[in-house]
């Protein structure tokens, strides 16, 4: 019974963080219509940036995080202001053969620069145990979970209560409609990519905090980023939250029970179920004609 | 068969590359092989990219299928060459089907993680199941039974040449498979496929059919290259299944010329000779495939082979002048696809408490009518009322939640792919102008007469062997064109049509399926005065040919002008039905269309 109670708390604490990493893919699907194959590069330059600025730099980890997602965003906003711009008006396949363009090119700049060596981001907790109830963690974990909580939530107010939320969702929903009420959808398209790309550089670093950094990093992660996404239907933010921390607790699951050589393997499966037997996703509603 | 300059000229490559050991020392025949290993993959993935329009990033899955296939038969059963290869190709065909049928029903991110996390997934079995696949060492010691270093007379050539061979002969197969494929009518079923798939649905064309041949037939070949390539370095690893590799073939494809039959071999050639005299440093080459994918979708995204025939054409152009169209003789000049108007007045279509409901909404709310033959019918009602919903459920576009229809006697179960219910006669049109805006017109009608053309599984396989023989598909498109009265050069593209023109195209290609009931949604929506009027008298004259008509309208001059019998329709419900003089002077109907009021004032 422990043993359940310590995978799925391990998993929540994974799942939060893939939570975060599918709500801002499923967020620039939804509002700039780009399947973003490079998302998972923002991630691993998330983590990777948290290093050096820690390590190189000698920089508070705090610090370093918060600088991390900043700069991780900056390029975001380079990146969209000079390539993908151009993919406004492009059909789907364009936008998954240019973004995956730029994800193998950025990754291999990065295995350039670094080399495949994988690195750990100095916790500023230490690494002791706290047991509690029977249940062993460390404190970097519940700082990630809480940051991320905090993160996914005060995204959810943005959205919900402030006007740049209110001109992203009309964006999401018609985006026509939304440029005639005087929305200028290409603003909130940049703002869009900046942010989604801000919070996959966080979970980057979060993981990456408890985990390990490495340039290739981000490969793995854009698959269970999307897996997230079309398990909790594309562009369904509250999809990507549940399936986010559903595909944790699975990985979890499989990687304490089974092996943990197949634990990538489980999301495959899910998303396969899931297309033959919803494949709008979990949470996602019937389309039409 | 006629020997063109073109003819001679790929006669002319085939024998000058099959004369290559003779020419070349060994590393560049080992160049060449390695080339040709990506022919086969590219090949593959075009067509199914290209044609199909689903792009696949799961290519190399079969590849890998492929080769751990023949190392296994080679090193466990001791097999050779002439049954690895085979069974390869079998047990890469089979994968693709089963991974085929999860993801052939979607495009996009859906297709593309799927394919993706495929090739994943192999990836790490053959890492994992180490008593199997050797794991990370992989599977050594596949025999190379095509090296005949030691066979007498075969020195000359050294070790390379009989595997150039093989691959060379593999290759000139599947180029001419994919050749015979996408300029036969399975060609243009695929293209209507990856152009528009509800539009091919109507027409009658089977859209999983056409993308799992493509798909199946992709993965089979690249099995076959796996194959090959596991006997030739008579080794295997999990690298084969590789994200890099798939990236390779991918800049191949987009760089040759996606969707031409020679693009991927150029760009294949290209890419691999390329590597080779640059010599460039193994951890360059990602990026720079990198960046080639981003330049080459952003700036030229028609690639190479494309761009060099634009060219070569604009020389060529005005020497050959267009073949003038046969013109057809008097006595075809009755609409070529109307069918007997058999027992005129007798039921055609009946639909019974049919009903649909999304979510809370019940769009379409326990609605009968009856379509007589010969007949124009109309359905009528404000907007929101259910007509275009009710279309869709009646040429199973939706399903429906409960009634009955029964079609020309058939009756048509609640799950029903829209192209079965074009297969018994009934083609629809759309709303929205759809397109096969990349394709010629001529070609786009031919395209619609796929119905007509019988294609069972041996024509199809006799069409991809062999070629069917001319079935005059050409001057049947042009006929319709004209009794539309579309009078355009075939080969312009639909996208030059003004809007009216692609309407009468839509009902070319309707009509090219050879309908007995042509279902026109909306048919006049935004058509000026003058292109209303002709399309009324093409629906008249479709009507006299014997052909029956279901519209959805709201020109209610071209409803009460044209409609033998109409059907009211509001809020999802059945409100009236009657002939135009009883439906006008229907209170219901004024009321749903004005308002209380009206009623009250006109009595």
């Amino acid at each position: 019974m422990n043993e359940i109670l310590q995978q799925l708390l391990n998993g929540i604490i994974i799942g939060s963080s893939y939570a975060l990493l599918a709500v801002g893919l499923t967020l620039i699907f939804g509002i700039m219509r780009i399947v973003n194959f490079a998302h998972g590069e923002f991630y691993m330059i998330g983590g990777v940036l948290c290093f050096y600025l820690v390590q190189a730099l000698q920089l508070n980890y705090f610090v370093a995080l918060v600088l991390a997602v900043v700069l991780a965003m900056v390029l975001g906003a380079v990146l969209e202001r000079s390539i993908l711009r151009w993919l406004k008006d492009a059909s789907i396949d364009s936008t998954i053969i240019v973004t995956i363009g730029l994800s193998v090119f950025i990754q291999n700049v990065m295995l350039l620069w670094m080399g495949p060596v994988p690195r750990s981001i100095p916790s500023p907790f230490g690494n002791t145990p706290i047991v509690l109830g029977g249940l062993t963690f460390t404190a970097i974990q519940i700082f990630v979970l809480a940051v991320t909580a905090l993160v996914i939530v005060g995204f959810h107010v943005l959205l919900q209560h402030t006007f740049l939320g209110k001109a992203m969702r009309a964006t999401f929903s018609e985006k026509d409609a939304a440029r005639l009420v005087g929305i200028d959808t290409d603003r909130i398209a940049s703002v869009t990519f900046v942010l989604g790309s801000g919070m996959a550089a966080l979970a980057g670093a979060l993981l990456g905090s408890i985990y390990l950094v490495y340039p290739s990093m981000g490969a793995i992660a854009v698959l269970k980023a999307f897996i997230i996404v079309i398990m909790g239907g594309m562009g369904n933010i509250m999809g990507a939250i549940a399936g986010g921390l559903l595909l944790g607790v699975a990985e979890g699951f499989v990687s304490g029970f089974i092996s943990s050589d197949y634990s990538e393997a489980i999301g495959f499966f899910i998303v396969i179920a899931v297309l033959l037997f919803k494949p709008q996703g979990l949470f996602g509603r019937k389309g039409q004609v | 068969m006629r020997l063109t300059p073109k003819r001679a000229f790929l006669v002319a490559v085939v024998a000058l590359a099959a004369a290559a050991p003779w020419i070349l020392p060994n590393y560049y025949l080992h160049i060449l092989t390695t080339a040709g290993l990506f022919v086969m993959l590219t090949s593959g993935l075009n067509l199914i990219h290209g044609y199909i329009g689903r792009l696949s990033l799961g290519h190399t899955a079969f590849y890998g299928l492929g080769g751990y296939t023949a190392a296994l038969l080679s090193t466990k059963l001791g097999l050779g060459l002439l049954l690895t290869l085979p069974l390869a190709a079998l047990t890469a065909a089979v994968a693709g089907l089963v991974l085929g049928h999860i993801t052939l029903r979607f495009r996009g991110a859906q297709f593309v993680l799927v394919t993706l996390a495929f090739a994943a997934i192999l990836h790490l079995f053959a890492n994992n199941l180490v008593d199997f696949t050797g794991g990370p060492m992989g599977l050594s010691g596949v025999a190379s039974p095509l090296l005949h270093k030691d066979l007498e007379g075969f020195q000359v050539f050294g070790s390379r040449a009989s595997f150039y061979w093989l691959v060379l002969a593999l290759d000139v197969v599947t180029v001419y498979l994919v050749w015979r494929i996408v300029h036969s009518v399975l060609g243009d079923a695929m293209i209507a496929v990856r152009e528009d798939e509800h539009l091919a649905e109507a027409i009658g064309i089977n859209e999983y059919r056409y993308s799992m041949l493509a798909f199946v037939f992709g993965a089979a070949v690249a099995g076959v290259a796996g194959a090959v390539y596991a006997h030739y370095v008579s080794f295997v690893s999990p690298e084969i299944f590789n994200f890099s590799i798939m990236i390779m073939i991918l800049v191949m494809v987009i760089l040759g010329s996606v969707g031409t039959v020679v693009g991927p071999v150029i760009g294949s050639i290209l890419v691999v000779v390329l590597l080779e005299t640059l010599r460039l440093q193994e951890s360059l080459r990602e990026p720079i495939f990198g960046i080639t994918l981003v330049a080459v979708t952003l700036l030229f995204p028609q690639g190479l082979a494309v761009l060099a025939g634009r060219r070569f054409g604009r020389r060529r152009a005005g020497s050959g002048a267009a073949a003038q169209p046969e013109v057809a003789s008097p006595a075809t000049a009755s609409l070529a696809g109307a069918a007997p108007a058999a027992a005129r007045g007798g039921v055609l279509l009946s639909v019974e408490h049919l009903t649909v409901r999304f979510g809370g909404l019940i769009a379409v709310d326990d609605v009968s009518f009856e379509v007589r033959r010969g007949q124009i019918v109309s359905l009528i009602g404000p907007n929101g009322a259910g007509k275009t919903t009710t279309l869709n459920l009646v040429t199973a576009f939706i399903a429906r939640n409960a009634g009955r229809i029964v079609f020309d006697g058939h009756e048509c179960p609640r799950h029903m792919s829209p192209h079965q219910v074009a297969e018994l006669g009934m083609i629809r049109t759309f709303q929205t102008t759809r397109g096969l805006l990349a394709v010629p017109i001529g070609k786009a009608v031919a395209t619609g007469l796929h119905r007509t053309l019988g294609l069972g599984w041996g024509r199809i396989a006799r069409a991809a062997l062999l070629g069917l023989p001319d079935q005059g598909l050409e001057r049947r498109a042009l006929e319709i064109l004209r009794q539309v009265g579309l009078d355009r050069d075939p080969d312009e593209l639909t996208a030059n049509l003004s809007y009216g023109e692609q309407r009468l195209l839509e009902v070319a290609i309707a009509l090219a399926a050879r309908p007995s009931l042509l279902v026109l949604d909306e048919p006049v929506a935004g058509m000026n005065m003058e292109e209303t009027v002709r399309m009324m008298a093409l629906i008249r004259r479709l009507r006299d040919s014997g052909i029956t008509i279901l519209l959805v309208e709201h020109d209610m001059k071209l409803v009460m002008g044209l409609s033998d019998h109409i059907v009211v329709l509001d809020h999802g419900k059945r409100i009236a039905e009657g002939t135009p003089a009883e439906i006008q002077g229907n209170p219901q109907v004024i009321e749903a269309y004005l308002g209380r009021g009206a009623v009250n004032a006109a009595a």
